[in-house]
């Protein structure tokens, strides 16, 4: 084998562990990184033996492909450095979006959960109102619910009701008075005309009592005045008699115009109580209906509310992957640092080594230890990982 | 004669109604229950089969019936009385009052 082949064959050494160390962010990968370097190493003095008969030519070979390998290192170190930087602010920004979305979702979720609690609590308040399931006591005006309205309302009609019978039931009583008076004022009108037949019989017997008189002569003459007298005495007698009858009269009449105004008043149509008395009855139906509406829809909205409460909370659990997020963001930081540290150890090692088996067996060691390193601080952090995922901020 | 009074059994008077049972009948409502013989009635049976309209004073007049009858202890009962006739009478709370069949 001739010396631009190894010099080929240990650039693609270095490349290959080069890309490998960029690659290899994730401690799991170590071990097949430090398996590869150790399979070069091995494969180094192999290498060389088959190429011993050119041994002199290849110290020079040598030394060129460490001065290329060099000016390579540089070069990827320049190309690796910023990546790795900006790896780091990216995933900051990432952190701090994350951060910011969260508690603004956060705080809106809450507001939501706060507001639907408001909106449950009015509407069984509203309800309990319109029910009258709930007095308030500290309130001094009891609260004038449906079916207090609905009672009280019936209850006033019932005293309408009531009030009209007694007016009937006292009218009547009236009105039969008032026909025992009239049976009254018929007996005296009788007994008027049994006061006219005597006044009628006292004046014939005046006139028999004149022509008596003037029979006597002269000795009759005082007889005939008295006789004139009584005569006369009959007949204001009659005159006073038809003045009380048409008295009497009269006042039967007025009699009747009162019976036919107590009438009026007895007389109420109860059709249209019955209608009051139907209509109150619907309304009141009705009342119990919008009672039972309302209070089947405080339940369904008491139900929603849970429902929106519980969602709420899946939502604010679920964004928690906020920490997980932000846990992962600082463990791209870290690999990038250690991207950064490998390729720094690399770049040192290439800057200070004298011969490529020097430079390969120096690399191996330095990077076996940093495994070993990062093996350790790996089962340290993830043994502090455990405690971190049970310390994860619950908002 | 709208209203009839007839003797319906021992001791029980039934009062027959008119089409209408209203203002127009009080005395002769009044005469039907008055004139009948204290001693022989401890039951009236008034009977609406005929009557289709009542006023507010059939209610009265009812009431001055059972103040009259109260004092020689003969109970009211109203029977054959329509939906509508019934109706006024349950608003008027009289199923208290009488004994409605």
């Amino acid at each position: 084998m001739d010396g631009p082949l190894l010099r080929v064959a240990g650039v693609a050494c270095s490349w290959l562990v080069l890309i490998v160390l960029i690659y290899a962010v994730d401690n799991r990968h170590l071990p097949a990184l430090w398996a590869l370097v150790t399979a070069a190493v091995t494969l180094w003095p192999v290498l060389r033996g088959t190429s011993a008969d050119i041994e002199d030519s290849a110290v020079d070979d040598d030394h060129a492909a460490l001065m290329q390998l060099r000016v390579l290192d540089q070069q990827v170190n320049a190309f690796i450095g910023p990546i790795c930087a900006e790896l780091v602010s990216l995933s900051t920004q990432v952190q701090q979006v994350i951060d910011e979305s969260i508690q603004k979702l956060y705080t809106s979720f809450n507001g939501l959960n706060s507001h639907s609690a408001a909106q449950n609590e009015l509407m069984i308040g509203i309800a309990n109102r319109v029910s009258g399931a709930e007095q308030e006591a500290t309130e001094n005006v009891d609260p004038v619910t449906l079916n207090d309205f609905a009672a009280e309302v019936g209850r006033i009609l019932d005293t309408y009701v009531q009030l009209f019978v007694d007016v009937s039931e006292k009218s009547v009583q009236a009105v039969h008075k008032i026909q025992d008076m009239v049976s009254q004022l018929d007996g005296m009108f009788s007994l008027i005309n049994d006061i006219r037949g005597i006044a009628d019989q006292t004046n014939l017997l005046a006139l028999n009592a004149a022509i008596e008189a003037a029979r006597a002569g002269e000795a009759g003459r005082g007889f005939a005045v008295v006789a004139d007298e009584v005569r006369k005495l009959s007949q204001d007698s009659n005159k006073l008699n038809d003045d009380i009858r048409r008295r009497a009269e009269a006042a039967k009449e007025t009699i009747t115009t009162v019976e036919s105004v107590v009438s009026e008043i007895a007389s109420l149509d109860m059709n249209i109580a019955i209608d009051a008395k139907g209509q109150l009855d619907g309304m009141i139906k009705e009342l119990e209906d919008v009672n039972e509406h309302v209070a089947k829809g405080v339940a369904q909205l008491t139900e929603i509310s849970g429902q929106i409460t519980g969602e709420v909370n899946t939502a604010v659990t679920a964004l928690q992957f906020a920490d997980i997020v932000g846990q992962t963001a600082t463990k791209i930081q870290g690999k990038a640092g250690e991207v950064e540290t490998v390729v720094a150890l690399a770049h040192g090692q290439s800057a200070l080594a004298q011969s490529l088996p020097d430079l390969l067996a120096d690399t191996c060691q330095k990077l076996n230890d940093l495994a070993e390193q990062q093996a350790a601080a790996a089962s340290g952090a993830e043994t502090g990982d455990d405690s971190d995922s049970a310390e994860i901020e619950l908002y | 004669m709208a209203i009839s009074t007839t003797k319906s059994a021992s001791q029980e008077v039934t009062i027959l109604l008119g089409d209408t049972f209203d203002f127009s009948c009080v005395d002769e409502f009044r005469r039907a229950y008055e004139q009948v013989d204290h001693a022989d009635c401890k039951r009236f049976v008034i009977d609406f089969r005929n009557t289709q309209y009542m006023d507010s004073s059939a209610l009265g007049m009812l009431i001055n019936m059972e103040k009259f009858w109260r004092e020689h202890e003969a109970s009211i009962c109203i029977i054959n009385a329509n939906q509508q006739l019934k109706k006024i009478f349950s608003i008027s709370r009289f199923d208290k009052k009488f004994n409605i069949e």
